[in-house]
């Protein structure tokens, strides 16, 4: 049978590698921009948050199913989150540009650079609310998400500057941020997942998709292994290493958001949902005769 | 030719004729659906004020067998490409044996009085039609992004991701038809069979379902079929925790 046609609990299928990839190279952008205006970083690294930009931009527009209506994403700012996101990617673009390109130090460059680290702020948000406010996916809705997202955009960004300090003096490594958002990603993460565990039968099957299925290899051995616990233990002993600590630290935050995209499962479809009493459709075969008899005699009149 | 119960009571309506020829000619229980107005949707109560209309759907889950009538005739009526089911039913067993039994129920778009796909439609291509409930997708502004398919909770929306028809890359006469109201790559779902309602007919699926499971009328009318079966029979709507006030009700 098509699929649809089962009472099976339904894994979203709509989304996958493409928005994931848009996630992180969105929020990682914005995420670095942020710490450029307000750690006062070398210009590249503007530079390479605006590229970075770019380039997830054009992902996300290849993941629409019609990419030349995407200037209509315009038109619901009112209540889509996906608009309001689309609207501060176009702020922080232009005013970000403008910051790179005006005389540093001077007061437009100062306004615009502003204007973009508080457009960023919104790009590094907009997805979680954009997803939490999914009531199908009970795995996403939580206030926590917009959390779990802003902490994972800052851990790379975190690992783009440990990158930046490889290739510039003038970048000092931030090992010891890195550590920190490391930690708070894995306790963010723990406490989302607990918290899910009481959020009914559509959140345990997406924490068992993260645990025993497929996904569960990825989950594990990418993000908490290798995206966590490796670049922890790099950071911390191995400081000469924090370029690796760095790449590590950032394919584990593209597959963090590739594990939550796609262990969103929709709630059960309606003849499963919980309270449900069908008894009275069951039916013995002398009630089903009268009932018979009944509807036969209303014909005949 | 004969014309058809349903084209005799659609001319009826178009032809202007007075609201009581219009309606005797329909039987009783469709004629919450045969507006006074025809093809608008305002209805007036027994107290002659002007009321928003509230589509709506009764699913007796006592009568429903599982033909799947109505999900063939959805794809006649809409001619819905491969894979993509505007309505559908689905099996569950319960009881234990020996009194183990099944249960059917339909499943579609539930035409929400608070739908969660329209706030956040980014292009607003997912509206609320003004003048009743109805949910619809105006697909010439529909960007494709998946949104409003990922919020409803009742899996009703589908996108086709090709123009294909069930013959491949050949589509049959019909499908040449039906295909050119159905954007590939664009969001789409059960309008309740908008062109259907506007022409004072019943959607589709009900006018097919043979053991008339499925009750259509306006649930803001409680002289209406559906609204009186809601009122006297145990129902229920679906996930009506998460909001939505679906404008469906199971009865029981």
């Amino acid at each position: 049978m098509v699929t649809g046609f089962n009472t099976d609990m339904r894994r979203q299928e709509e989304w996958g590698w493409l928005l994931a990839i848009w996630l992180f190279m969105g929020g990682a952008s914005a995420a670095l921009f942020l710490f450029y205006q307000i750690g006062d970083l070398p210009r590249g690294l503007a530079i390479t948050s605006i590229v970075l930009l770019f380039a997830g931009g054009g992902v996300l527009l290849v993941e629409q199913g019609s990419p030349l209506r995407a200037w209509r994403a315009l038109f619901g700012i009112g209540t889509s989150w996906l608009s309001r996101g689309i609207a501060s990617i176009g702020v922080f673009v232009v005013c970000a540009v403008l910051a790179v390109l005006l005389e540093p130090g001077s007061g437009a460059a100062r306004a615009a650079g502003w204007l973009a680290a508080l457009a960023a702020l919104m790009v590094v948000f907009y997805p979680g609310f954009f997803l939490a406010g999914n009531r199908a996916v009970p795995f996403w809705h939580t206030p926590l998400l917009p959390i779990v997202f802003l902490a994972s955009a800052l851990l790379a960004a975190s690992a783009l500057t440990l990158l930046g300090a490889s290739f510039s003096i003038a970048i000092k490594a931030p090992r010891t941020l890195s550590l920190v958002l490391l930690a708070a990603n894995g306790v963010l993460i723990c406490w989302h997942f607990m918290s899910m565990r009481r959020a009914g039968a559509a959140a345990e099957e997406s924490l068992r998709l993260l645990m025993r299925t497929p996904l569960a290899v990825m989950f594990w051995a990418g993000v908490v292994l290798g995206g966590m616990l490796l670049p922890f233990i790099l950071l911390a002993w191995a400081p000469q290493l924090s370029n690796l600590a760095g790449g590590l630290i950032l394919l584990g935050c593209l597959l963090c958001r590739y594990c939550i995209v796609r262990a969103g499962v929709y709630v059960p479809v309606p003849a499963m949902q919980p309270g449900l009493d069908f008894s009275r459709l069951m039916r013995t075969s002398s009630e089903l005769e009268r009932e018979y008899a009944a509807a036969s005699i209303g014909a005949r009149r | 030719m004969i014309p058809t119960q349903d084209q005799a009571r659609a001319q009826a309506l178009r032809g202007g004729q007075s609201d009581t020829l219009v309606l005797e000619r329909i039987p009783e229980r469709q004629r919450a659906t045969a507006t006074a107005e025809g093809a608008t949707t305002i209805a007036r109560t027994q107290t002659g004020a002007a009321t928003k209309k509230r589509w709506g759907l009764a699913i007796d889950l006592k009568r429903c067998i599982g033909c799947q009538s109505c999900t063939m005739s959805c794809k006649a009526e809409n001619g819905t490409p491969p894979g993509i089911f505007w309505t559908r039913v689905i099996e569950k067993e319960e009881g234990k044996y020996p009194f183990a039994y099944k249960v059917f129920m339909p499943l579609r778009c539930n035409h929400c009085s608070d739908p969660p796909c329209v706030p956040v439609c980014p292009t607003g291509a997912t509206y609320v039609r003004e003048q009743d409930n109805l949910v619809l997708v105006d697909q010439d502004k529909c960007v494709g992004c998946h949104s409003c398919v990922v919020s409803c909770p009742y899996q009703a929306r589908s996108m086709a991701e090709s123009a294909r028809g069930y013959y491949g890359e050949q589509k049959t006469p019909y499908e040449v038809v039906a295909y050119k109201n159905l954007q590939p790559r664009t969001a789409q779902k059960c309008t309740l069979c908008v062109d259907r309602i506007d022409q004072g007919l019943r959607p589709a699926c009900v006018e097919t379902c043979p053991p008339q499971a499925l009750i259509f009328g306006d649930l803001n009318d409680p002289n209406s079929p559906a609204s009186q079966e809601i009122a006297k029979r145990p129902n229920f709507q679906p996930h009506v925790e998460l909001g939505t006030d679906p404008n469906v009700y199971y009865l029981t």
